[in-house]
């Protein structure tokens, strides 16, 4: 009970704590910066006479002579604020708050008409918090500060009302900002602490008081405060009683400053009745009510110790008086209920529910009430049947509570998990068939430019780069040693399979296409990403034919979270040129940009051309305005506006979440549409002689055979469906080239995204072989990379000779390359943690939170849209606090495909080279000083040797410290050491008894091995 | 030749030649030029410090005051500077004071309103498009001059956002050096503590002694090239040349002099650096993005405090020892703020008229250069754009401004676009 009396002033009260405030001073200086005429001076003059009648408290006269002041000048904005303080001194509310409105309404920019009406501004919030309007009282202080932002009496009372309105972290701010304005003021910080009370932050009420008490030592409402505080926290601790003995004092010496403070008298009330002085409590209930009558809590009190005294008539009565002072109290609810049961008259059960009733709407979590309910209805014959609900909440709050106090487990937040689709058992022997023809051509080629082959990989060296290559990340030390132990022949195909048909496969190839993609988390303005990232990621898991993966993009219509492909559009909003120009790259191999501006200088493309394929993708929009009418038959925004203007909050905060609330109506408009109406047209420089400046220009396809729309077909779809055609002399081709430089470091055609009619293939008979392999399999990228891995070519050993520049790779085994940024990221995972860390939330939990019907739903409900996409957030930000770890809080551990895009420049991932997302396929494999750096010295070695990481784990399995050597040796470099390393190991190991500092150097030394970052 | 460029196009080719280069020229691909080589001509930087406030400094209560005009200063004063004629506003008593070696530009305009675009043309002279990425100033003068220093990075940004353009282009290994928190430092150059062996030697001979196989396996030149950073790494650690990165080598009251907080801290780092012989150090100051109450303590008092703090001790120090004379100093932002007092008693993005300034080496200081009207909304005369204002730069550091340099996708690019010089603020 206790705790509850933390409650804010209540609006009787608030006279009382208005008296309390800093007498507002009246503006000073009230020269304007012209001259003023005789009138205006005079009007001043009679001005300052009516603030001294003010000080006196003579409300008539001031008024008088105000009136003669406004007389003389009807704008004398000084007389004004005067009038208002008087008549609300009178208090004639209502008349007071348009005298202080006038004021505001003063227009200009002298220093002193600005205090004026700021001290206008203040005036008006006390009337109204006198009034019990709290919402317009903060109102009130929030324009004062707009007008003079280091005005203390603004922050202050703003801080009351706030109290008023159970705001109490509000409130804090409030007494902060006025405590920093006014150091000396012991009000601000003893409100302050007030507020804190009301949290439950009883140290921070003592300290709060403490602090006041330095300032002003007499400041009696300090000492009932601290009290209060005290006695709290002696009331939940185990040992009370120092704290008991301090409250007592606090509140006796508050009560030696002022014996006839209410609230201190209620305190002393409550004591004597633990104490069992119900007589002194009954004596001190009744001083507070003669004190203060209008003081809720001490009818509440001196009801409560009737109760106690068992006079149950008595209590009514101050239980009724309680209640009609503060309708909103549940507890004096409940207490009245409590009485009505207690007088165990049949007639006094139904009212006793109804009280309860009250209280639990007044509180919805207030046990007490529900309890209290259950008893009444039981009294009126109850059913067990019709008990049941509330009994069942009483049980729910208990366990609540409990639940609250045992400090909550942390709960797990959804996460987002790809589906993975198997490879076909049935096509494995014709993978394998195709695999043997892939090596064919290759030998072809070794005869022909007399090649040495390298020799095949031995075990140690597959199984790592295989996992490197398809999932992205070093094997586990259990998964090197069962592919090592296993005696199967068979075993590399069937891991190939394994590992196609895992989630690791879609992990690892969404690092790839992020890169390609530019993928990033925002778009562009108010369109996230996250719903194409795991659409991307669903798409691969699936195994989603690549022309059809590539169609949905390119033809996506909506809004993201109803068509994430759309976000393959919305990356680049607004601009269509760049955006085919990306899609001709991308998907084609082929650069038109040049020709953007002019004719292509090196290959053949005009710039007509361009446009000609731009024209097809020329007519899509990536947003839709209001008055679309194809969306919507009236523009929802001025309704939805208006409406947002009538919400019921607070000014500043309608003022500044006013962007959010657009920024959310805008974000459900991010429709990606087409619309036919849109032509291109040749820029205004155009220079060439074939067409004039400002043409409208057909679209038509660059190369291959032309396509005529279908009836219906927007000319995005007719596009696409040319750029996705096995017919298509270039789109197979660029992805079977594409994957084929994934798998072995090298494409057979180079660069793989800037072909011309020129371009010839390393080995043209391969490459036209992979083409026709890629179309066979009807764009099945897993089946292709199955027979790719599958290959004699791809089992041998990194090539170990140097490639002069411009010589041909004529691939005598695949290229020995750098770990990516993220498969070196994700080796380091795999090091350090037995499961993945966090993973992001799933996109459909976004989906539900952001959508609205503009048409339909109100902006109340748009509002809260938005903050459910705020909560959600917030509930990311939590999931993955879970996964930083204690030596370093900005290290997030998840793979790098959960990782937000684009991670900070000096992420792990930016070092090693991942691409900050900005242009196509723009990461690096390149070394850098501060790459190293970080492998010597940044946190991700420390992963690895953190207690309960996987490599640490495994080490302290082991007894004999040449098995552990060996465990870190397959950890890391995924095979075992020589004698001569095993030796160095364990003189590095012996001597130190904590298991990972002695592992320390060995584990820090392997890591930073060239052997650990090449993939052989 | 052209042909073999035309087919390399793109950023593959970019890595190809990285590969190359490493497998041609061996370590650090940059050739290292000579200080004699690499010296400016005479009354030109060598260096930059490139402050930058992010999210659109006002420029009515900064730099381009308009006391006569109520409505729109608000409630910032102005006081009068070291120059007559010159007001600067209250909020920058130290730099008022500095006014004789500082050039204040009030003539900048660009036509975006939006943050990033407007930063993006800030930094690189052009405009963001989709297909191509351009490079900032530092990454510039490295392509321009070449390496300067061996062991510590060329361009350092401190506090720079993700989306900063850095290299732009330009290969990785121009990369700029990001640090987050001056405090920091140089990050991860302290061993972790489970390492047993303190000895840096001993630790690196241990590497040595695993990798031996592979290395004598794989005599390749990109493997070589990353033991090479491996060496560059060590030799930094180990040289004395770190001290550049540590703010503790700082007397208090030096420290104290440019303020305890980040930009201050960053501001003292960047002269560090470049009496380290760093080329180009970028300083990001944020928070100026004030759509509400400007006025509050903890908005533009606070910010514009910490910048005229920070900026005064860095001219004032640079001056004491000798660097102004050979270091360009650069304070600008995206846009400026609105003339117009919005209902939250802060202002909304301008790009119509805004202010920079200058000082330092080839800078011609003590005055203000070009006007905007009576209320600030636009530019009245001698308007300077972000490429004006960059080439302004790049002509104080002597840089070759119409030197064309082809990005991977063949379009020519010069350091500052198609800017022209103000003369009148070069000395």
């Amino acid at each position: 009970m206790v705790f509850r009396r933390f409650r804010p002033a209540s609006r009787c009260a608030s006279a009382a704590l208005l008296s309390l405030l800093a007498v507002c001073q009246v503006a000073s200086g009230l020269e304007t910066a012209t001259q003023p005429t005789p009138e205006q001076a005079k009007a001043q003059s009679l001005a300052k006479e009516a603030e001294g009648k003010l000080a006196a408290k003579q409300w008539d006269e001031a008024i008088a002579i105000a009136d003669k002041a406004i007389g003389a000048d009807a704008k004398c904005g000084a007389a004004l604020l005067v009038r208002g303080k008087a008549l609300a001194g009178k208090e004639d509310l209502a008349a007071a708050i348009k005298e202080f409105d006038q004021v505001t309404k003063l227009a200009g920019r002298e220093p002193s008409l600005i205090a004026l009406r700021a001290d206008a501004h203040v005036e008006r919030s006390k009337a109204q918090y006198a009034q019990g309007k709290y919402l317009e009282a903060v109102d009130s202080c929030y324009f004062a500060i707009l007008e003079k932002n280091d005005h203390f009496d603004a922050h202050f009372n703003r801080g009351l009302a706030y109290l008023a309105r159970h705001e109490y972290d509000k409130a804090i701010n409030s007494f902060s900002r006025a405590s920093q304005l006014d150091p000396k003021s012991a009000a601000a910080l003893s409100y302050r602490g007030f507020a804190q009370g009301a949290k439950g932050n009883f140290d921070a009420v003592i300290w709060d008081q403490d602090q006041a008490l330095k300032i002003d030592g007499t400041l009696a409402m300090a000492y009932e405060r601290r009290g209060a505080a005290r006695l709290a926290k002696a009331m939940r601790s185990s040992k009370p009683k120092a704290d008991a003995e301090a409250a007592v004092k606090d509140i006796a010496k508050a009560l030696e400053l002022d014996p006839k403070m209410g609230e201190a008298l209620c305190d002393r009330s409550v004591i004597r009745a633990v104490n069992g002085d119900l007589q002194g409590a009954a004596a001190d209930a009744d001083a507070a009510i003669a004190a203060s009558p209008k003081l809720a809590r001490a009818h509440l009190q001196r009801g409560i110790v009737s109760v106690r005294q068992k006079d149950a008539p008595a209590a009514m009565k101050f239980f009724d008086e309680a209640i009609k002072l503060d309708p909103k109290s549940a507890d004096a609810f409940v207490a009245r209920g409590q009485a009505r049961l207690a007088a165990k008259s049949a007639s006094d059960y139904e009212p006793a529910v109804q009280d309860f009733t009250t209280a639990i709407g007044l509180d919805p979590k207030l046990a007490a009430a529900y309890s209290g309910r259950v008893q009444a209805r039981r009294k009126l014959g109850a059913s067990a049947d019709d008990l049941a609900e509330d009994l069942a909440k009483v049980k729910e709050l208990d366990a609540a509570a409990d639940k609250k106090k045992a400090a909550a487990t942390v709960e797990q937040p959804p996460r987002f998990e790809v589906e993975s689709k198997p490879v076909n058992p049935s096509k494995h022997g014709q993978a394998l068939a195709s695999a043997k023809k892939i090596d064919k051509f290759i030998a072809a080629n070794y005869a022909k430019h007399d090649v040495k082959p390298m020799p095949r990989t031995s075990d140690e060296q597959f199984v790592r780069r295989i996992y490197l290559d398809v999932v992205g990340t070093i094997p586990s030390y259990k998964q090197t040693t069962a592919f090592l132990a296993s005696t199967d022949p068979d075993k590399r195909t069937k891991l190939i399979d394994e590992l196609l048909n895992s989630d690791g496969y879609a992990s690892h190839f969404f690092n790839y296409w992020a890169d390609i993609l530019r993928y990033r988390d925002r778009l562009g303005e108010d369109v996230r990403g996250e719903p194409w990232r795991q659409w991307i990621k669903q798409s691969l898991a699936e195994n989603k034919p690549y022309d059809k993966f590539v169609h949905e993009m390119l033809t996506a219509e909506g809004l993201i979270w109803e068509n994430p492909a759309t976000g393959y559009l919305q990356r680049d909003p607004g601009m269509p040129l760049d955006n085919v120009n990306n899609t001709i790259r991308v998907f084609l191999g082929t650069r038109i940009g040049c020709a953007q501006c002019h004719n292509h200088p090196f290959d053949k493309w005009t710039q007509k051309q361009f446009y000609e394929a731009a024209a097809f993708v020329y007519p899509t929009q990536t947003q839709t305005g209001g008055g679309d009418k194809r969306y919507w038959k009236e523009d929802p925004n001025p309704r939805l506006r208006d409406e947002y203007q009538s919400i019921e909050q607070e000014e500043e905060q309608r003022r500044q979440r006013y962007y959010q609330f657009e920024a959310h109506l805008r974000t459900n408009m991010k429709i990606v549409n087409d619309n036919p109406g849109r032509k291109i047209q040749l820029p205004k420089d155009y220079a060439y002689s074939d067409a004039k400046p400002g043409d409208v220009v057909q679209p038509k396809t660059l190369f291959g055979p032309e396509v005529k729309p279908r009836p219906g077909e927007t000319t995005r779809q007719v596009f696409s469906r040319w750029l996705t055609s096995k017919d298509n002399p270039r789109f197979a081709l660029t992805i079977a080239n594409r994957l084929w430089k994934q798998v072995f470091g090298v494409g057979q055609i180079e660069p793989v995204d800037d072909m011309m009619d020129s371009t010839v293939a390393e080995n043209p008979e391969l490459m036209a072989y992979l083409e026709s392999e890629m179309k066979r399999l009807d764009f099945d990228m897993k089946e292709y990379l199955r027979i790719l891995l599958n290959t004699e070519t791809y089992q041998r050993q990194s090539y170990d000779h140097e490639v002069a520049l411009g010589t041909p790779y004529h691939l005598p085994g695949p290229m020995l390359r750098r770990m990516t940024a993220e498969q070196a990221w994700d080796s380091f995972l795999t090091l350090a943690r037995p499961e993945p860390g966090f993973q992001e939330i799933p996109a459909s939990l976004y989906k539900e939170a952001v959508s609205v019907n503009l048409t339909a739903d109100s902006a109340e409900r748009v509002l809260e849209s938005r903050d459910k996409v705020a909560a959600l957030d917030q509930l990311r930000n939590k999931a993955q606090d879970q996964y930083r770890p204690k030596y370093d809080r900005s290290v997030l551990l998840a793979r790098a495909s959960e990782l937000p895009s684009p991670v900070p420049p000096n992420h792990f991932l930016r070092m090693f080279g991942q691409s900050d997302r900005e242009l196509i396929s723009a990461s690096s494999t390149t070394g850098s000083v501060p790459q190293v750096l970080f492998m010597y010295n940044g946190p991700v070695t420390h992963m690895l040797l953190a207690e309960g990481s996987t490599i640490y784990n495994g080490i302290v399995k082991k007894k004999n410290v040449g098995d552990a050597v060996k465990v870190v040796f397959l950890s890391i470099l995924n095979r075992e050491p020589d004698a001569e390393e095993l030796a160095t190991a364990i003189s590095q190991v012996r001597g130190e008894q904590r298991a990972a500092v002695a592992f320390g150097n060995v584990v820090w030394s392997l890591v930073n091995t060239r052997e650990f970052m090449f993939i052989q | 030749m052209r042909e073999i460029l035309s087919r390399l196009d793109g950023i593959s080719r970019r890595q190809w030649l990285e590969h190359t280069a490493k497998a041609a020229l061996g370590v650090g691909m940059m050739p290292l030029l000579s200080e004699a080589v690499s010296a400016a001509p005479t009354g030109k930087g060598r260096r930059l410090i490139y402050l930058y406030m992010a999210g659109g400094m006002t420029h009515l209560d900064t730099f381009d005051v308009k006391p006569a005009s109520k409505e729109t200063q608000g409630q910032t004063g102005a006081i009068g500077t070291a120059v007559s004629g010159v007001q600067l506003s209250e909020y920058l008593p130290s730099l008022a004071k500095q006014m004789k070696d500082i050039a204040v530009v009030r003539s900048m305009n660009t036509q975006t309103a939006d943050h990033e675009q407007g930063e993006y043309l800030m930094r690189t002279s052009y405009e963001s498009i989709a297909t191509e990425r351009h490079p900032s100033l530092g990454p510039w003068m490295q392509k321009l001059r070449g390496r300067q220093n061996k062991t510590l990075p060329d361009t350092v940004l401190i506090g720079a956002p993700a989306r900063h353009p850095a290299a732009g282009f330009l290969d990785p290994t121009f990369s700029p050096l990001p640090i987050g928190d001056p405090l920091k430092g140089l990050e991860n150059t302290k061993a972790p503590a489970y390492l047993t062996e303190a000895s840096f030697e001993k630790r690196m001979a241990l590497i040595n002694q695993f990798d031996k196989k592979f290395r004598e396996k794989y005599p390749l030149k990109n493997v070589k090239g990353y033991s090479d950073f491996y060496d560059e790494a060590t030799s930094l650690l180990t040289s004395g040349e770190l001290k550049a990165f540590d703010l503790n080598e700082e007397k208090a009251d030096v420290r104290d002099r440019y303020g305890r907080d980040p930009f201050g801290q960053g501001c003292l780092l960047a002269r560090r650096l470049i009496e380290n012989n760093v080329q180009c150090v970028e300083v990001t100051l944020g928070g100026w993005d004030m759509h509400n109450t400007l006025w509050d303590f903890n908005t533009l008092p606070t910010r514009a405090g910490l910048m005229d703090k920070a900026v005064g001790a860095l001219l004032a120090d640079l001056e004491d020892k000798g660097l102004l004379k050979q270091t360009v100093v650069v304070l600008t932002t995206e846009f400026g703020r609105s003339p117009v007092i919005n209902y939250n008693a802060g202002r909304d993005h301008h790009p119509a008229a805004f202010s920079a300034m200058l000082a330092g080496a080839g800078i011609q200081g003590g005055q203000a250069y070009g006007t905007s009207d009576k209320r600030g909304h636009a530019v009245e005369q001698d308007g300077v754009s972000p490429a004006d204002l960059n080439a302004t730069v790049a002509e104080a550091l002597g840089l070759p401004r119409d030197e064309v340099v082809h990005s991977p996708t063949g379009r020519p690019f010069k350091v500052a676009g198609d800017g022209t010089p103000v003369k009148k603020l070069l000395s």
